[in-house]
């Protein structure tokens, strides 16, 4: 007798999101929800637009869509919302109003089993969103609230691999002045000399909790550096000062964790040709914006990059795969996590970067590339069973009666 | 029709280094470029070699004419006896020379990867039917007004493959009145058969007929693909159904 086929497991892949990095990840979003296994997989989207507004429909799958202008309904997108305040049901679901047959609203629910976030940057990777789901008891994909809100702050990062052999630049962390008052030298240089003794220039300013070179800037005097500072504070309530490193060569590797502890991909240099690797390398390569229902060669995946580059030495290779896994380890992360380095080209010391929680593309152009070669759709597979271990083991029983710590008789 | 010129000199280019060799086949307008980014996924796996097709990107075109099993004798003169497990991978037109090659010679390769495989014409409701057959009769009507009439009316209700061919046009046609359910019956080795859901070149219904008519078809349809995004965005998906296939040859 043929047995019945098993029951796909729906997946909500959330992306977009009130992030400077919205549109890229738009292109890792639907990038994931084609690399889903349909045949094991029900790929639900979830847009959140700029705005903050999440919506739901087949036609946020395609590219083409993007941005959202007029009437969305027409493409039969619909706004949805997750409900906060209701009990909690044994699945997941968002919540829509629709009109009933004698045109009267009534409110329908889309279920899912398991949530990935494939936002980028702020109110997504930082552990926002994760607090989130876990408050609501939705199983989810990737970093859990601790780890993404960890790693996103730069300055907490850098403390934290203080406390380890892994190397990391020194920095100094400059606030963004109060209100009504303006940035000024003497308390930027005040902050230099305190925390970072003997520095000098060049130096490079990073917004704190930003990601993707967002606001990243080098500074060759006092009159770049205040320029650089005004900038990251457009978009931070705080900045971290860092020295330029001289002959500068970034290597990436994602990190993700097994049965027998973490385990590292191949090892990237991205190609670029200024300083660093700004934006526009990353997501603009090729020139122009984007290209629309394109493929995989798209976003992070698209940009140049050498793998396993000849240049880098065993030790150097086993320095960064190290280290990349320790913190990996650290800040007890979970999913598909890049883990980038700074190099000085000539002296070949290498210092850790940053890491990042949901990188563009899940860095599956990495995974693919590495011994054994993992697939994105494999990849895909993995970061949801993953997800929901971890969701599923999470904590003990939250009942109010559970610890005997009632006051009330519950007859 | 045979091609008794010199042996037709493919461009090829080759991704990665492996045990397995596999051999890319690209569609009908298109060049090896197309299965690049698929072919990617394989390239810690197997030798890739990635062709231009006769006609296409940077290959000479065969004699004027020529039909599958041209481009299969070709291939075959180009490609040398295996000295390994051998994946042929043909996406539309592409597909139609791997099926040729394996039918017609069954050392030729360990599998066959067929995405939107083009060589079975699928069934076709009775309108458009009717359609083909009144823009047939208009167009050998069009004669009588004079060759640069019959051209209009070609470009004008021919399919767009049909109106860019230039001097592979004889061959477009050849090809597409082939029907290759019969080479596909005599092939011995596994066909894996990938279909786009909303594939309307090549819809999943030909893959049903591939399906029955090999003797290890394995048809798998992909939701929410077509002809072209099958290669891109479907490329995933599509490599780890070809993965299982090379795990079988090659574990």
């Amino acid at each position: 007798m043929a047995t019945a086929p098993a029951p796909k497991t729906t997946v909500a892949v959330f992306f977009g999101g009130r992030s400077v990095e919205h549109d890229v990840s738009i292109l890792t979003g639907l990038q994931f929800l084609d690399a889903l296994d349909t045949e094991l997989f029900e790929p639900l989207a979830v847009y959140i637009d700029p705005q903050g507004q999440w919506w739901c429909g087949e036609a946020l799958r395609r590219r083409s869509s993007y941005p959202l202008s007029g009437e969305p309904e027409a493409l039969g997108i619909e706004p949805v919302t997750l409900p906060v305040g209701t009990a909690l049901g044994d699945r997941p679901g968002l919540m829509v109003a629709r009109k009933g047959l004698m045109g009267r609203s009534k409110v329908e629910t889309i279920g899912f089993d398991v949530a990935v976030p494939a936002l980028h940057g702020s109110n997504g990777e930082d552990g926002t969103i994760q607090g989130l789901f876990e408050f609501l008891r939705v199983p989810y994909a990737g970093c859990r609230p601790l780890g993404a809100a960890a790693t996103m702050d730069k300055h907490f990062t850098k403390r934290a691999l203080g406390a380890t052999d892994i190397a990391t630049l020194p920095h100094a962390l400059v606030a963004r002045p109060g209100r009504g008052t303006f940035l000024s030298e003497e308390p930027v240089k005040a902050a230099l000399d305190q925390q970072m003794p003997g520095w000098a220039f060049p130096l490079l300013v990073k917004p704190r909790r930003l990601g993707s070179s967002v606001g990243v800037a080098p500074a060759a005097d006092m009159d770049a550096l205040m320029a650089a500072l005004s900038k990251a504070f457009r978009l931070d309530d705080a900045a971290l000062v860092e020295p330029l490193v001289a002959n500068l060569v970034e290597y990436n590797v994602a990190v993700r964790a097994t049965e027998t502890g973490p385990v590292t991909s191949a090892i990237e240099r991205p190609l670029h040709d200024g300083p660093t690797l700004d934006f526009a390398a990353k997501y603009r390569a090729g020139g122009g914006g984007p290209k629309l229902d394109d493929g995989p060669g798209e976003g992070m995946a698209a940009a140049g990059r050498a793998l396993d580059p000849d240049e880098l030495t065993d030790a150097q290779a086993a320095q960064i795969r190290r280290d990349a896994a320790a913190a990996f380890a650290l800040f007890d992360l979970a999913g598909s996590v890049r883990v980038d380095f700074l190099c000085n080209g000539e002296t070949g010391e290498i210092w850790l970067n940053e890491l990042n929680t949901i990188p563009g593309s899940f860095a599956y152009y990495l995974w693919q590339a590495a011994t054994p070669a993992l697939g994105f759709t494999d990849l895909a597979e993995t970061l949801v069973r993953e997800g929901q271990a971890l969701s599923a083991g999470r904590g003990g029983s939250t009942q109010a009666d559970a610890g005997g710590a009632t006051l009330f008789n519950r007859g | 029709m045979a091609d008794d010129r010199a042996p037709a000199r493919f461009y090829e280019r080759t991704l990665g280094q492996g045990p397995v060799e596999m051999v890319w086949l690209h569609g009908w307008g298109l060049s090896h470029d197309s299965l690049v980014g698929l072919a990617r996924g394989f390239e810690t796996r197997a030798t890739n070699r990635l062709l231009d097709l006769p006609g296409f990107g940077a290959t000479p075109m065969l004699a004027p004419g020529a039909g599958s099993a041209d481009y299969a004798a070709a291939l075959a003169a180009h490609l040398g006896p295996k000295t390994g497990p051998r994946v042929l991978i043909g996406h539309s037109f592409g597909a139609r020379v791997a099926v040729r090659l394996a039918a017609a010679d069954a050392a030729a390769c360990d599998a066959l990867v067929l995405i939107g495989g083009a060589g079975i014409r699928p069934p076709r409701p009775w309108p458009r039917r009717l359609r083909a057959w009144t823009i047939g009769r208009l167009v050998k009507l069009g004669r009588l007004a004079g060759p640069a009439t019959q051209e209009r009316l070609r470009r004008r209700f021919g399919s767009a493959d049909y109106a860019q061919a230039g001097p592979l046009r004889a061959t477009l046609v050849a090809v597409v009145n082939e029907n290759l359910t019969e080479p596909a019956t005599g092939i011995d080795c596994p066909v894996l058969l990938l279909y786009g859901a909303e594939d309307t070149e090549t819809p999943p219904a030909v893959g049903e007929a591939y399906a029955a008519a090999l003797p290890h078809g394995r048809l798998k349809v992909l939701p929410g693909f077509g002809h072209l995004d099958i290669l891109s965005r479907g490329a995933h998906q599509c490599a780890r159904h070809i993965t299982r296939i090379l795990d079988e040859i090659c574990p």
